[in-house]
């Protein structure tokens, strides 16, 4: 049955849209850093597994790791570019950076992995796992036990260990922080260094689900901007919510009208939301 | 609009300097004679076909750029939506002349009224939000408005719409073609200069003076009897039709429209425009246009590595000097004396 | 009495004009030296130039040594682990952590420069934050934040405690009353410098007083003296009846 089916797909599509939008809430949350580069950290993630696949002969699954450090090392750089506006917090300045880093990337990829849609080679995209009669793949699978290990894991270490501690009072106050003797530069530095790793990892296993090119990273900062300012800045439950009510949303407008306009819809869904509630579908 | 009697606040080293010192009759031919010099540009330069290009783009990149630099310095908000008012311009105008024939004034009247129209529900609908998600919001509504383009027939897909007319206007005995960039570019740069006067009268405006005053200190503005959030969407629908224009313009210059109006690129482009100068500047965005324009159009190192250009321009300038070349020159100054 | 904190010629400018000209100051162990002054005498200045914490770049000059060390070139977070520890005016906690979860923010640095509190400690100093451990500090009156600031400060095994107007904001009961907790941590061995607008209320605990006026230190000596300061007098307590 179609809706069955696009409620399977629209699983699989929301556990990615969450998966893409955690790390970017809590920069956002904890930092008020935006990052438009967001996006390309995806691309560049994706990238980077299909060329270890691919250039390098590795597994996939040790594609991953090598995608997650090199994306890791890119996101720790610049961060230390930005440290000084973050702490400034010049917002204005920070969005237009990261906007320049987005497109700077962009056309260094294209430079380095060319200008063709790539795949990559993921041994579980071809395995289907048939649920009655929906089918999916072992990698929709994987992404969603990905999306939910990693909610779960950010949820506890925010809201129940030391770290997130330190990361919730530099959210509220970096000034005070440092007089609890929190070193805020390094704080961001952790949380940037996280989200960089939370979009290559979606990049690294969302990806192989369609083809890949250099382009993609304008689109993906759309989504994830929709996840979280629909479910409300900072908060990783709402992300999570909002993340797979997008996924549905999107699967199920694809399967009654032209799917290009799903974010479109998506969008329009957004720019009531805005006027009606400007601070989103927070939960609490 | 009525004038003020409070001169707008300058950046630091903004505004014309030393305009107070100059004698009279510098001061008033001052700016007939940089209008003469400009127009006479392409001509002290050569007058080749590549420099009309060149000069023709500048001008409209220009024009462009100052759609964006009236929200982004007076108002000191980042809109990332300007492409949509752009794009806006160029696809109404293909649209108008290539399906149904209208001529360039309606085609004008068209474009200017579609972007309007597209600023107002965009400004209306940020009506309560403020920096990033503004800032993101516009910048959604500019890819979905590149994934609905792309997708639409009736816009013509990825592939654009093709075969947009010749520039004609009616003149003094028929008709003025552009046929050559050599012939766009009289009115190009009067449309230029058109927009310089007008962002230098809005700057002087009582909107421009409340625009500067709700960006610095909201709070103040609206116990001075400012409507802010009117301002903020004045301010935003009045920049539309700038960008609009250009787009008009561009459409008949290329005679074809395509997504890739809709792309980061021109995005950063008229970012960068207006920041690399510095910002609040009356003719930074020309300035930061035409350095802009010529490296793509005279010294292109190829579409990715370009890329990485204007990205590595724009952050390096944010980064090193926030207030652009003109914030660079005054650590200069300043240190030597 | 070798001088814990000693201030020399301490000069901060902003820009083209100086807040503070020439301030010498010094804090004894287990001294509570409090510095008055009206508002714009460069009070909050004179806090932000020991703690190194401030949002604008002050151009200092002139020495801030703790025990003869000079402290004046490090960072604010590095300061509070060599003992400077400040609890600003107005906002001094997280607002969103809990109580408990504020006390335990703070990792004793591994070499204390003072006496060590476990959060149990800071209970025994403060009975009445014991019973609200796990509440959000949003919910928390006035004088009981102020008291969880001050315990988180005593977290970081302060040598010396920086209190910032601890008295805005709190009704004039409670003010003695946070004040009579910080004399007993002085007498318990704590070094503290308390900047005030309520002299009447300081002049009743501390042991020295400094009058800044003007970014100058006007007048300086034991509070009792200062209580007949003609300058205090006629401008803090002026007002008294006769």
């Amino acid at each position: 049955m179609r809706v069955l089916d696009q409620l399977v797909n629209g699983l699989a599509l929301g556990a990615g849209y969450a998966l893409l939008a955690v790390g970017w809430t809590v920069l956002l949350g904890a930092a008020r850093l935006v990052n438009f580069a967001h996006g390309q950290l995806y691309m560049l993630g994706a990238f980077v597994t299909w060329w270890a696949c691919t250039a390098l002969g590795v597994p996939y699954l040790v594609a991953i790791p090598i995608a997650l450090v090199a994306v890791g090392v890119l996101g720790a750089v610049m961060q230390l570019a930005l440290t000084r506006l973050v702490v400034e917090q010049n917002i204005v300045s920070l969005m237009l950076v990261t906007l320049a880093f987005g497109y700077l990337l962009q056309g260094s990829a294209a430079l380095v992995f060319g200008g063709n849609p790539q795949q990559i080679p993921s041994p579980f995209s071809s395995q289907n796992v048939a649920i009655g009669s929906a089918r999916f793949t072992q990698q929709d699978v994987l992404i969603i036990v990905a999306a939910l290990a990693l909610y779960a894991v950010t949820f506890y270490v925010l809201s129940r260990t030391g770290i997130g501690r330190i990361v919730r009072g530099v959210a509220e106050d970096p000034k005070l922080a440092q007089l609890y003797g929190i070193d805020a530069a390094r704080v961001y530095l952790g949380v940037f260094v996280f989200a960089a790793l939370s979009a290559a990892l979606a990049g690294a296993i969302i990806a192989p689900r369609s083809p890949i090119l250099t382009s993609i990273g304008f689109d993906e900062v759309i989504i994830t901007f929709l996840v979280v300012v629909l479910g409300g800045i900072g908060s990783v439950l709402g992300n999570l919510v909002t993340g797979f009510g997008l996924g549905f949303f999107v699967a199920l407008f694809g399967a009654f009208f032209p799917p290009a306009y799903s974010m479109a819809a998506a969008f329009a869904v957004l720019l009531i939301v805005l006027v009606v509630r400007p601070e989103g579908l927070r939960i609490r | 609009m009525s004038e003020l009697q409070v001169t707008p606040q300058r950046a630091p080293g903004g505004g014309e300097k030393g305009g107070r010192a100059l004698p009279t009759a510098v001061r008033v031919l001052r700016w007939p004679a940089l209008i003469v010099l400009g127009y006479l540009v392409p001509v002290l330069l050569g007058g080749s076909d590549r420099i009309y290009a060149a000069v023709v783009l500048i001008a409209i990149f220009a024009i462009m750029s100052y759609g964006i630099d009236v929200v982004l310095s007076y108002l000191g908000e980042v809109s990332l939506g300007h492409t949509l008012f752009w794009a806006g311009g160029a696809y109404a105008t293909a649209v108008v002349a290539v399906k149904y024939g209208w001529g360039p004034l309606t085609s004008l009247a068209a474009a200017i009224g579609v972007v309007t129209a597209l600023a107002v529900v965009l400004g209306l609908a940020t009506i309560r939000t403020r920096e990033f998600v503004f800032s993101l919001v516009t910048y959604a509504a500019a890819v979905i408005g590149l994934t609905v383009v792309s997708n639409s027939d009736f816009l013509g897909g990825t592939d654009g719409l093709v075969g947009v007319p010749l520039l004609a206007l009616p003149a003094v005995g028929g008709q003025y073609v552009a046929r050559t960039n050599a012939e766009m570019w009289p009115i190009a740069f009067g449309l230029l200069v058109l927009v310089v006067a007008l962002i230098a009268r809005f700057r002087r405006s009582r909107l421009g003076v409340t625009a500067l005053m709700a960006q610095m200190n909201p709070q103040l503005a609206t116990t001075l009897g400012v409507d802010v959030r009117r301002t903020r969407v004045l301010v935003f629908v009045l920049s539309a039709p700038i960008a609009g224009l250009a787009g008009w313009l561009y459409a008949y210059q290329r005679s074809y429209v395509s997504p890739d109006l809709l792309s980061a690129h021109f995005l950063l482009f008229m970012l960068a425009a207006v920041i690399l100068p510095g910002r609040r500047l009356l003719l930074g965005p020309l300035v930061g246009a035409a350095i802009l324009t010529t490296q793509q159009e005279l010294f292109s190192f190829g579409g990715d590595a370009d890329k990485i250009v204007l990205g590595g321009v724009l952050a390096a300038i944010l980064l090193l000097s926030p207030n652009g070349l003109v914030g660079i020159w005054h650590t200069i100054t300043r240190r030597s004396g | 009495m070798s001088a814990l904190l000693e201030l020399v010629d301490l000069e901060v400018r902003y820009g083209r004009t100086a807040a503070l000209h020439g301030v010498d100051l010094t804090v004894g162990e287990r001294e509570l030296v409090a510095v008055a002054g009206a508002n714009g005498a460069g009070k909050s200045t004179l806090v932000n130039a020991v703690a190194g914490w401030s949002r604008g770049r002050p151009a200092v000059s002139g020495a801030v040594r703790l025990d003869g060390a000079d402290v004046g070139g490090l960072a604010a977070h590095r300061r509070a682990a060599s003992g400077i520890v400040l609890v600003p005016e107005g906002k001094g906690v997280f607002e969103t952590l809990t109580v408990e979860e504020n006390l335990e923010l703070v990792r004793p640095p591994r070499k204390a420069a003072g006496k060590r509190y476990s959060v149990a400690e800071v209970y025994e100093v403060f009975p009445q934050l014991a019973a609200r451990a796990d509440k959000r500090c949003s919910t928390l009156s006035g004088g009981e934040r102020q008291m969880v600031a001050i315990g988180r400060a005593l977290r970081a095994a302060p040598r010396l405690l920086i209190l910032d107007e601890p008295s805005v904001g709190l009704a004039p009961r409670l003010v003695l009353d946070v004040l009579r907790h910080v004399r007993e941590l002085v007498d318990a061995g704590l070094s503290v410098l308390l900047v005030e607008q309520n002299v009447r209320a300081t002049l009743e605990v501390a042991d020295r007083l400094y009058l800044l006026e003007q970014g100058r230190v006007v007048a300086s000596g034991p509070a009792e003296q200062m209580r007949d300061d003609e300058r205090i007098v006629a401008a803090y307590l002026g007002g008294l009846r006769a």
